[in-house]
């Protein structure tokens, strides 16, 4: 645990990634940096780990549509099955 | 960071600061309305009231009181649903499409086009609901298990996936507007001054409190969201067109429908766009970040969507004859020649001949042209949908049952109402939340802004790597006061590098030139930090001394030389500052 916490203030989103580099590269532990828009380029520096929410977002989707299709196969061919082709020397 | 074009026209006019931006829109909100406002919400109450009224009405009494027939079952009540559906188009696109294609341009319209898709879409669900007749029961869209058996909505119908297509929308749209409103929450919340709105605020932003990990999913979830919107820019309109493709009419089945109805929805939606931003930009005094060249840039798509619709319209008219279908045929002979010719050339000529006008650069750079043919777009939209549904059911293939559409009281109603109800909600977006995304805008401020790209806000030199002996933390002041008037306008000037050293040298000339090796830590300074150190030492200002000699004319002439914080060094008295550390 460090013994002093520093809080520093910028008000210059450059200055401050230069900062925070030269900080760590000093081996200064930055615990978070707080901004009023998002700066780029900080996450690496500061060590915010990447998120894995695009692929959770795009398994939920994958679940929406599986459960859609069980739905529909259910609604209309098991429960109440809708006869679309009345003639079915004509279906194919 | 990202660099762009020079050539390219900047996006945020004048000299900005980051405090500017947030003092410029959060003005609206902070300050008192003006008379003008109260006057419009007043209207648009009213004419909201009035709809509400024929809505209780209509639902009292029943769906007779529209002036449907047995021949024209279907009219003002479908065409204001379109409509509407269709205005809220561009908000999807704007924060889903442009945002996926980094159009930065978006930011000065994604926020209010986004309030103006939830808005709209309101008012477009709130047709098929009242259409219903029995309002109560509107839930037996939804698949859910019932008491009557195994009965199931029909999967088959497109009126059902518009249930679902605009219930999506609605949704995404939301969300979309809302996380984006969260950052801009948090910054209202943290300057309100009154508890009430404090609180309020602090409820609204969800906690945000702007750490590095909040920007960073902040990011991601747009960018997620971005992706799910974008096959809804294509699937809502494509399904709405569904509810017509899909039938057996003539001038309905037509297959080119989907792609001609979201070019439409585009077309018209970016036109309300036109409309609502040109009266907001000047309402909150917001020039500067939304200015000719977005307005330019949106009436290219007005003209692009706008020709699309036109190809379809005459594709359509080519297809009746080429079919060789009598019917087919008959139907759209009858909508340009027929009783409801009026309708049609006023949907031909709005629609097809107004946009081209766009075409001419000193046409589409003319706000007052602009807001002009922004409101013909819509009416012809109206027209548009009002041709196709009308006209192709009013003369059927049994002449004895032909017959004209005549709206009643309560179909002109309920249409005016729903406009007066939609500037309800928009005055109210406009006066309690911020009208454009003051985080984003940050972000493209030193990209896009004029002063960083004319170099009368220099790129400043990376700082001077911090002394090793100054192992305290550099702590900087913020800046929280604007930027005095004199000194911005001096900012704005355009110097040529040549006047710049001249004015360097008259500067160093009247504080005397110092070395570098006889440096004192300017840093010590309150104002100064260690780029602004970099910036002065570059000049030639290394000494408190020199600092101490500086009067009002050097700091404007410092200020016009770096640009950087203009007013700054007058208002932090430096000169006092820098003479009082020369005697420690």
């Amino acid at each position: 645990m460090a013994d002093r916490v520093i809080y520093a203030m910028y008000d210059d989103d450059e200055v401050l990634m230069d900062g925070a580099k030269k900080l760590v590269s000093e081996g200064v532990h930055i615990t978070d940096v707080f901004s009023p828009f998002p700066i780029h380029g900080i996450d690496p520096i500061i060590g915010v780990k990447h998120t894995r929410l695009g692929i959770v977002s795009f398994m939920f989707g994958l679940l929406g549509m599986t459960l859609a299709v069980i739905g529909f196969k259910y609604f209309m061919i098991d429960d109440w099955p809708i006869i679309l082709v009345v003639n079915q020397t004509l279906a194919c | 960071m990202h660099k762009e074009s020079a050539i390219r026209e900047p996006l945020i006019l004048g000299h900005k600061t980051y405090h500017d931006i947030t003092e410029d829109v959060c003005r609206s909100i902070e300050g008192k309305a003006p008379k003008t406002w109260y006057i419009l919400f007043g209207i648009a109450l009213l004419l909201g009231l009035y709809g509400v009224g024929c809505v209780l009405y209509l639902l009292g009494t029943g769906i007779g009181t529209w002036g449907l027939n047995k021949t024209v079952q279907w009219a003002w009540d479908i065409t204001n649903f379109v409509w509407w559906v269709g205005i809220g188009h561009a908000g999807t696109l704007i924060s889903a499409v442009l945002l996926l294609f980094r159009q930065r341009w978006r930011m000065a319209i994604n926020r209010a086009a986004e309030a103006m898709t939830i808005f709209a879409v309101f008012m477009a669900g709130l047709f098929p609901l009242i259409h219903m007749g029995r309002l109560w029961v509107g839930y037996w869209v939804m698949p859910i298990p019932n008491q009557f058996g195994s009965l199931w909505v029909n999967f088959n119908s497109p009126l059902l996936w518009d249930v679902f297509a605009i219930s999506t929308y609605l949704s995404v749209g939301f969300v979309f507007w809302y996380i984006g409103l969260l950052p801009d929450f948090a910054t209202i919340r943290d300057r309100a001054k009154h508890p009430v709105s404090k609180k309020m605020y602090s409820i609204l932003s969800f906690g945000w409190s702007g750490r590095a990990k909040h920007w960073n999913r902040f990011e991601i979830v747009s960018l997620v969201l971005a992706g799910l919107a974008t096959p809804l820019v294509f699937s809502v309109h494509s399904i709405v067109s569904f509810d017509f493709a899909t039938s057996v009419i003539p001038g309905w089945h037509t297959t080119i429908f989907p792609p001609y109805f979201v070019a439409g929805a585009v077309f018209s939606g970016f036109a309300m766009v036109q409309t609502i931003m040109l009266i907001v930009r000047k309402g909150l005094k917001l020039e500067a970040y939304l200015h000719t060249k977005h307005i330019e840039y949106m009436n290219i798509v007005i003209m692009v969507t706008g020709s699309i619709v036109g190809v379809a319209y005459l594709t359509e008219l080519f297809i009746s004859w080429y079919s060789g279908v009598e019917y087919e045929s008959y139907a759209f002979i009858n909508r340009a020649t027929g009783p409801y010719w009026w309708a049609y050339a006023s949907m031909m000529t709005c629609n097809v001949i107004s946009p081209q006008l766009m075409w001419f650069k000193k046409l589409r750079t003319s706000l007052l042209f602009t807001f002009f043919i922004s409101i013909v777009v819509n009416i012809g939209m109206w027209f548009e949908r009002f041709v196709i549904i009308v006209t192709s059911l009013h003369q059927d293939y049994l002449p004895s049952s032909w017959s004209m559409f005549h709206p009643t009281w309560v179909d002109i109603g309920i249409y005016i109402g729903t406009i007066g109800l939609f500037f309800v909600f928009y005055l109210a977006f406009a006066r309690y939340f911020p009208v454009l995304p003051i985080a984003e805008l940050k972000t493209i401020l030193k990209i896009s802004g004029e002063s960083y790209k004319n170099g009368s806000a220099p790129e400043r030199p990376t700082p001077a790597p911090v002394v090793a002996a100054a192992a305290a933390p550099v702590v900087e002041q913020v800046v929280t006061e604007a930027p005095f008037a004199e000194s911005a306008s001096e900012a704005k000037e355009e110097i040529s590098e040549e006047e710049k050293q001249n004015r360097i040298s008259s500067l160093i000339e009247k504080l005397g030139a110092g070395s570098a090796d006889a440096k004192d830590d300017l840093k010590l300074i309150s104002g100064v930090g260690p780029k602004l150190e970099g910036t002065l030492n570059d000049i030639g200002i290394y000494t408190f001394e020199q600092v101490s000699k500086m009067t009002k004319e050097e700091y404007g002439l410092l200020d016009s030389i770096t640009g950087t914080f203009p007013g700054r060094a007058e208002r932090d008295n430096w000169a006092e500052q820098a003479s009082n550390l020369m005697n420690k």
